[in-house]
């Protein structure tokens, strides 16, 4: 494979390896991922705590934190560039400009003793020193009301704002250089239901906009349904089951992610008993031999514990990490399963 | 015995050992804290056995003058000697009792009546607090030295005396410690759960919410007896505290200083032995503070 | 089956803080029953007053007026020693499983504390065997009895914390938030041994959270506050299948549904929840409602039987 061939891709990831080391463990994040986000795109990015998500985002910001954090191998291409080599002084310019990210918690990003229309200014001028003062100031306003916030209040401070106000400024400060990726983890987690409405109509009609390609990494299937073109499946590091929205919520193959929807209250049945899925999320720093997933999933065979799958694919994108399929591709995929 | 000192989350094996034996061994792998214990230890036998070792009438207080300001020696004195004739040695063990007794009940007393007094400042808050802190912040504006020379030179300069005096311009620090540590604790839930099961204002206190605040009050009651010992010399030295010919370390570094050109061991030695003891009391009060919280294995 | 005499029976129920802007209106005049064996979900966004009002009902905090009648017996009437006593019957579990549990306690410890608090059982052994009973039940490993909670994950913590609620069998338990700091596979977990529980014990319960889903599956009746009132109430299907408040109707049309077809048409609400301090006289959700009218800027609409069970404060109901 020849690095850097592909542009029509915002993002690729291949191989990625990250460990965080302390003194006493490993703990491996990341294991051998591999993704990639089309222009234009969403990619909902799904799992649990511990998954990894989080640390994948951070790794494409080149924001993994130093020195317990280590990217061990793999590829990172932003537009075709990879980013794992560049320096702190390039990197620093990519964040912002090419790649932005927005957090669960929106005062993880904002200063708290700075008017919200001088942080987005910043923002601004950090990528573009041609622009004027008033220029600049002229464009925050224009950011925040493009987010919902009228321009009077662009001198207000962060506290003045509530939690779903304060995530549209963080939205404003990611967009305000119209970044080609922007990685949105948990955007909405910490908002009410009728916030996280708000918030995320304002976020799919901005990429649509701007044609963004955004990473949505989210434990909320419902989220992914509402907003993403295709979804990854993640589990201890790395990805289980990846296809379009349709693949993943009309034909979900892998055991994990039939368990995720399996762990859902159903709305048309509410008796209808949940369905968890045994046992608890593996320890990072000791991680399972073979397939990650054995020791919880009901169709575990002897292979599982010794082997690590390989991806078997099912037209498309649609491909599932998981021994059950490894040997019958040929057609009869749902023998094993006992939906 | 290191399975249980790096146990793992996710895989939690039968605790077999109590609290106090796993805290036990938790403060034996810190090595600092473990020097600081030996010192301490060592230190406290011979305020003990210090009798023993020295005769207070005849090695501690008689003067000696043909033998005065003689520098440390392996053959005569093994510290040398002060202005009359004395051992410093001898005088330097029995005074390490003075030193820690004062020391040690001074803070105590504080920790006792500062620390429920900020107890019941955090806990109950509203009006109780403000009169508990305004009280406190009186004793807080008057400068400490003043005021343990005030008690002092009211009540008479004795151990007592210097003991409360000293014990008193504590007790504003520890309530101010143990009210901010309360403060903070009393907000987790677990203590409006032990409420919700039915659980007494005093159980609360003293089984919720102190065991939650050791911490920072076990780092402040080894800073403060550091600074006692400091004081009870500052004390020594204005001849408030420690009446001479009776030994303390503060007074034996106080009395050191006239010669500290000529014979500076008078002035480094009890103040190395001072040094030593607070550098040996934090080590092991960081090493105890960080043994007693479980979620630092 | 005749209708039972109602377990709890709360009355006009209203706490009012005293803030530096004005008074907080924190639940004001609430009022509902729950009969004995049902759960009755709370729902309603941050700042809505249904964890206060899970709070006024054990007591916790004391109510600025209003009654619950547990009984029969007012509560709020008991002495502190009575109160204690009143205890036993009613209990809470807590939302986070990682700051309800002190860190100093073993597992075995905080489940046998409201044993020692009440001298229910006086011999060692005997109150041990107990607290193991009660392990196996939430199903928690005996061997974790020697653990501190730390060295747990969420949803061990959170079997603890039900654990805790359950050693003194009570008859009513406030569930607040008992699974919104779990994992989805988790979360179901511990969604499946409340329901278990429940239907063993025979436990009356209170379910505050702000998950419809969840309440959905979980309830059999479910009230919608806001802004400190109850605004609709309606047995869970009935709700879920007729909205009938402009709030519940854009509230359940927000929950993300995690499928691709027949989805609901989102009606997204403008603006955020109002300050509860210093209230005027009139609706609560005039300010967002997609449905406003003059009127509701002027009276409050009373909560009014719309159909079987089935009530709401609505003027576009009258």
């Amino acid at each position: 494979m020849v690095i850097g061939s592909q542009s029509n891709n915002t993002l690729e990831i291949r191989d990625l390896v990250v460990e965080y080391r302390t003194r006493e463990r490993v703990v491996h994040a990341v294991n051998s991922l591999s993704l990639t986000v089309g222009r234009g795109q969403t990619l909902g990015l799904v799992g649990e705590t511990g998954a990894g998500k989080t640390t994948t985002g951070l790794a494409v910001m080149g924001l993994i934190p130093k020195p317990a954090g280590v990217v061990l191998g793999g590829a990172i291409l932003l537009n075709g560039e990879d980013v794992l080599h560049k320096s702190d002084r390039e990197m620093k310019q990519i964040r912002g400009k090419t790649v932005s990210m927005i957090f669960q918690d929106p005062m993880s990003s904002l200063n708290p003793v700075m008017s919200i229309e001088r942080q987005i200014s910043e923002a601004i001028r950090a990528h573009d020193r041609s622009l004027t003062r008033s220029q600049v100031l002229q464009k925050a306003h224009e950011m925040l009301e493009m987010v919902g916030i009228p321009r009077d209040r662009g001198s207000e401070y962060p506290h003045q704002f509530s939690g779903g106000m304060k995530q549209r400024v963080v939205i404003a400060m990611a967009l305000s250089c119209k970044p080609d990726l922007i990685i949105a983890d948990e955007p909405t987690t910490a908002l009410d239901v009728t916030i996280q409405a708000q918030v995320l109509g304002l976020m799919k009609d901005l990429k649509d906009q701007y044609r963004t390609s955004m990473v949505m990494i989210t434990h909320d299937l419902g989220i992914v349904a509402e907003t993403c073109d295709s979804v990854s499946v993640m589990y201890a590091g790395s990805i289980v089951e990846h296809g379009t929205l349709h693949d993943v919520f009309d034909d979900p193959l892998h055991p994990y992610t039939k368990g995720l929807f399996g762990s859902l209250p159903r709305l048309d049945d509410r008796r209808a008993k949940l369905q968890p899925i045994k046992g608890l999320m593996p320890d990072p720093s000791n991680l399972p031999t073979g397939c990650t997933f054995w020791p919880r999933c009901d169709h575990a065979k002897d292979v599982c514990r010794v082997e690590k799958p390989n991806p078997t694919y099912f037209g498309g994108e649609h491909f599932v990490n998981c021994h059950l399929f490894n040997e019958e591709i040929s057609g009869a995929r749902t023998v094993n399963m006992g939906d | 015995m290191m399975k249980h000192l790096f146990r793992r989350r996710a895989e939690p094996e039968e605790g077999s050992m109590s609290l106090l034996q796993e805290s036990w061994m938790r403060l034996l792998s810190n090595k600092g804290a473990v020097a600081g214990m030996v010192f301490l230890t060592i230190l406290v036998l011979t305020a003990i056995c210090a009798d023993l070792i020295y005769d207070y009438e005849t090695e501690v207080i008689m003067q000696d003058i043909p033998s005065r300001l003689q520098p440390p020696s392996l053959k005569g004195h093994l510290l040398g000697t002060d202005e009359y004739g004395r051992d410093l040695l001898a005088r330097l063990v029995h005074g390490s009792r003075m030193s820690l007794v004062v020391s040690f009940s001074s803070v105590v007393l504080a920790l006792a009546v500062g620390g429920t007094l900020g107890a019941m400042a955090g806990y109950f808050g509203g009006v109780i607090d403000n009169i508990i802190m305004r009280l406190t912040d009186v004793l807080l504006a008057i400068p400490m030295t003043l005021f343990a020379i005030v008690i002092v030179a009211a009540l008479g300069a004795n151990t007592t005396n210097l003991t409360l005096a000293l014990g008193a311009s504590s007790i504003p620090i520890f309530a101010r410690v143990v009210r901010a540590s309360v403060l903070t604790v009393r907000q987790a839930e677990y203590v409006e759960a032990a409420r919700s099961i039915g659980a007494k204002h005093g159980t609360v206190i003293l089984r919720h919410i102190l065991p939650n605040c050791i911490g920072p009050i076990i780092v402040q009651f080894t800073l403060r007896i550091a600074q006692a010992i400091y004081n009870t010399a500052a004390l020594s030295f204005l001849g408030m505290g420690v009446q001479p010919p009776a030994p303390e370390w503060g007074g034996l570094l106080a009395s050191g200083r006239t010669y500290i050109r000529d014979y500076s061991y008078l002035s480094i030695i009890p103040g190395l032995a001072i040094m030593s003891t607070i550098l040996a009391l934090n080590l092991l009060g960081d090493g105890l503070r960080d043994a007693l919280d479980p979620r630092l294995k | 089956m005749t209708e039972n005499a109602p377990l709890i029976d709360v009355r006009g129920l209203t706490k009012y803080f005293a803030t530096k802007r004005g008074l907080l209106h924190a639940v004001d005049g609430v009022s509902f029953t729950i009969s004995e064996g049902k759960t009755l979900g709370l729902v309603g966004e941050s700042g809505c007053g249904k964890s206060t009002t899970g709070r006024l009902l054990l007591r916790l905090i004391e109510p600025t007026s209003g009654q619950v009648l547990f009984h029969g017996t007012d509560i709020a009437s008991l002495s502190s020693g009575e109160m204690r006593d009143m205890r036993k019957k009613m209990q809470m579990i807590f939302q986070d499983p990682f700051s309800s549990l002190n860190p100093r306690m073993t597992v075995s410890q905080i489940i046998e504390e409201p044993l020692r608090l009440h001298r229910m059982i006086e011999d060692r052994d005997e109150r041990m065997n107990k607290v193991l009973e009660i392990m196996d039940l939430v199903g928690l490993s005996r061997r974790l009895r020697n653990t501190y909670p730390h060295e747990l994950d969420g949803g061990r913590r959170q079997r603890i914390g039900v654990a805790r609620a359950l050693v003194l069998d009570p008859e009513f338990i406030v569930c607040d938030e008992p699974v919104s700091a779990l994992d989805v596979s988790i979360r179901a977990q511990i969604l499946n041994l409340m329901g278990e529980v429940q239907e063993q014990l025979g436990l009356t319960l209170l379910f505050i959270t702000h998950d419809l889903s969840v309440v959905h599956h979980f309830s059999d009746e479910i009230a919608v506050m806001y802004l400190g009132k109850i605004i609709e109430k309606a047995p869970a299907d009935e709700l879920f299948a007729h909205p009938s408040h402009p709030y519940t109707e854009a509230l359940l049309s927000a929950i993300p549904i995690p499928r691709l077809h027949d989805r609901p048409k989102r009606i997204i609400l403008r603006g955020e929840i109002t300050s509860p301090v210093n209230l005027p006289k009139a609706c609560r959700f005039a300010t967002r409602c997609p449905k406003v009218m003059s009127r509701c800027h002027e009276e409050e609409p009373e909560l009014c039987e719309i159909g079987p069970n089935h009530q709401a404060a609505c003027f576009l109901l009258d």
